[in-house]
């Protein structure tokens, strides 16, 4: 398995990308580059592991191998250790010498992501955030607002599949305008009925799929909204420092999802457009599709998983926002005890009403 | 002599006003009898006077009879004459037997600590003890078994077996804590649970989903540009119903009585 080792060009020791800066640090000496930087210095390494990377795939065609394998084993460029990764591991660190690795190999061809949105928020400023929220919750239990368990959390960039569609939609509905009065003893309901008609040529931009099996996919779907403005031409240098996966599901595999879910913007955007009417009551909906483009997308997500119960609990944050997502654990002890001071304080303004009103 | 007469005339003269107005105080005192209507003869009306008394000493209550000159529907006799005790300058524990003599009524009113010695029973047996001699039209006899059973029920103590439906309570003599329950024990118990469980669900599900799901900003990230609209009218048609008339409501001034708790033996 070809890989790519990011080191610092001045010493020699590991590089990474500080979300933070925005650049590449070495934490031994202090140098910074650029990603622009980074990225020319190490392109013959990373085209070198892409060709790699064909050739074993063309032999393990040429052998009848099994594409499909589940488990990879690498050795790790720093010291040599053969470390064993899942099909989809894109970059991670060395269980040994915790040097950051990234398997070049598997993000090349057509596998090779469109773009990348690097992280922005460093794991020191998302852990505060973390902890900010958790003193907001009264009812965590004791050992999970504790700094020393989100010291686990990793940086991942996670594969999306995003498309952007030129349509042309109608839609004809059953508008109803409804109004009302008074005479005297007598109220009068007026309802109005029209049949609605729209057309317009639709653009419909950024719709997206986790494109990767396995994971929790309402926490991978939730943890956005991303500011794509930022993303940026795919270099595998912005995944060291921080682990990668690379996608398992295909177009084919999202495309009816993300058509279904297009095709729902569509009819939201026209049926939005039939405005004055009291309801409107859409009858019948066609679409064709002018213009589809698809991208291949990395995106920063720092994950932790945590016990509690027997339960494992995934939890998100955005690395580019902040914003998190996922199941929280609960101190049943503690929400009891506050909820039966609920009772207690509805019991005494519920018997003070009783009373005034006795 | 004369001087000493004369003394002794003033002393005694005094003494005499000291004893006409003692006496006069205790006449003063013992109208537990009220005749409007001449019904007893002076005889009569001394030894039923003195029984009163007697039961009126042993309870501590004013036990009284009244007989009135002028007549009250029956179905108001208990309300009126209630008002009529709490009107006259009784003590607040007591007894009135009022007797109607010109439509042959009776009605005994209970008020205060009263009220829980005369049972359902016990009205009952005070009034089958004097109806013997009412069916004779026997008045003296009947008011002074009246005041017989009266000091008997006292002497028997509370009749905590027997059943009080003769006894309407006035809200305000509810203890303000038995009456909230009474009215609104359901909800004030109800409603405090119900919170209560809210409150933990609605917790569960927000630390269950933390976070806002909806993630796609459609407005930001989509044109329209319409090519072709149409509203056409098809039909139209009107409804109406009628409103109902507030005025239409009963407005209830409520069986309960405005006046203050007390028994009643009904009208006998």
């Amino acid at each position: 398995m070809a890989t790519v080792n990011y080191t610092c060009p001045s010493c020699g020791a590991p590089l990474t990308f500080n979300p933070d800066k925005q650049m590449f640090c070495c934490e031994y000496c202090l140098s910074e580059f650029s990603d622009k930087y980074i990225q020319d210095y190490y392109s013959k390494a990373e085209s070198k592991a892409s060709e790699e990377e064909v050739r074993e795939g063309k032999a393990k065609q040429n052998t009848k191998e099994e594409q499909a394998e589940e488990a990879v084993v690498y050795t790790c460029p720093s010291c040599g250790a053969e470390v064993i990764t899942t099909a989809t591991t894109a970059a991670t660190t060395c269980f040994y010498c915790q040097n950051p690795v990234v398997l070049g190999g598997r993000l090349s061809g057509e596998y090779l992501p469109d773009r990348v949105v690097p992280f922005e928020l460093s794991k020191e400023k998302v852990i505060d955030k973390f902890m900010e929220m958790c003193k907001k919750k009264w009812f965590l239990p004791k050992f999970f607002a504790d700094k020393k368990n989100f010291e686990k959390m990793t940086g991942v960039y996670f594969p999306y599949w995003y498309v952007d569609k030129q349509l042309q939609a109608d839609m004809t509905a059953t508008g109803k305008k409804v109004s009302t009065w008074r005479d005297r003893n007598r109220e009068y309901t007026e309802t109005k009925i029209y049949d609605v008609y729209r057309s317009g040529d639709i653009i419909i931009n950024n719709v997206f799929e986790r494109a990767l099996k396995g994971e929790d996919r309402k926490v991978l779907q939730s943890v956005h909204p991303y500011d794509l403005s930022k993303a940026k031409k795919f270099a595998m240098s912005y995944l060291s420092g921080f682990q990668a996966e690379k996608r398992d599901l295909e177009k084919n595999d999202v495309s009816d999802t993300l058509n279904n879910r297009v095709s729902g913007y569509a009819k939201t955007l026209l049926e939005g457009s039939m405005g004055g009417y009291t309801s409107v009551n859409p009858k019948s909906y066609h679409e064709k599709t002018d213009l589809e483009s698809w991208s291949y997308t990395l995106l920063p997500v720092w994950m932790i998983t945590y016990k509690h119960n027997g339960k494992i609990f995934p939890y998100a944050v955005n690395g580019q926002t902040g914003k998190t997502y996922g199941k929280l654990p609960v101190s049943f002890g503690k929400l009891a005890l506050f909820s039966l001071f609920v009772a207690v304080v509805a019991f005494i303004l519920c018997f003070l009403g009783g009373m005034l009103l006795s | 002599m004369i001087r000493f007469s004369k003394k002794f005339t003033s002393i005694a003269f005094v003494l005499m006003l000291l004893c006409a107005s003692a006496f006069t105080v205790f006449a003063a005192e013992s109208d537990m009898l009220v005749d409007d209507n001449g019904l007893f003869d002076s005889n009569e009306a001394a030894k039923i006077e003195e029984a009163l008394d007697s039961a009126s000493l042993e309870t501590g209550w004013d036990v009284r009879i009244y007989v009135a000159d002028y007549s009250v529907s029956a179905d108001n006799m208990e309300e009126y004459y209630n008002n009529f005790y709490d009107s006259s300058d009784y003590k607040e524990d007591g007894v009135l037997l009022v007797i109607d003599n010109d439509s042959d009524r009776r009605i005994i009113i209970t008020k205060g600590d009263a009220m829980q010695y005369f049972s359902d029973e016990r009205m009952n047996d005070i009034k089958n003890d004097m109806k013997v001699y009412l069916d004779d039209n026997d008045y003296y006899n009947a008011a002074l078994t009246y005041a017989r059973d009266v000091e008997s029920f006292y002497t028997d103590g509370e009749d905590t077996d027997g059943s009080y439906e003769n006894v309407e309570l006035n809200k305000k003599d509810v203890p303000i804590i038995q009456r909230t329950f009474d009215n609104f024990g359901v909800f004030i118990i109800v409603i405090p649970i119900v919170a209560g469980i809210v409150f933990f669900v609605m917790t569960l599900f927000r630390y269950s989903f933390h976070g806002a799901d909806n993630t796609y900003d459609l407005q930001g990230n989509s044109k329209l540009e319409l090519t072709g609209r149409e509203d056409r009218f098809v039909t139209s048609h009107v409804t109406s119903r009628r409103l109902s008339n507030d005025n239409d409501n009963n407005s209830s001034s409520g069986s309960s009585s405005k006046s203050s708790s007390h028994g009643s033996s009904g009208v006998f």
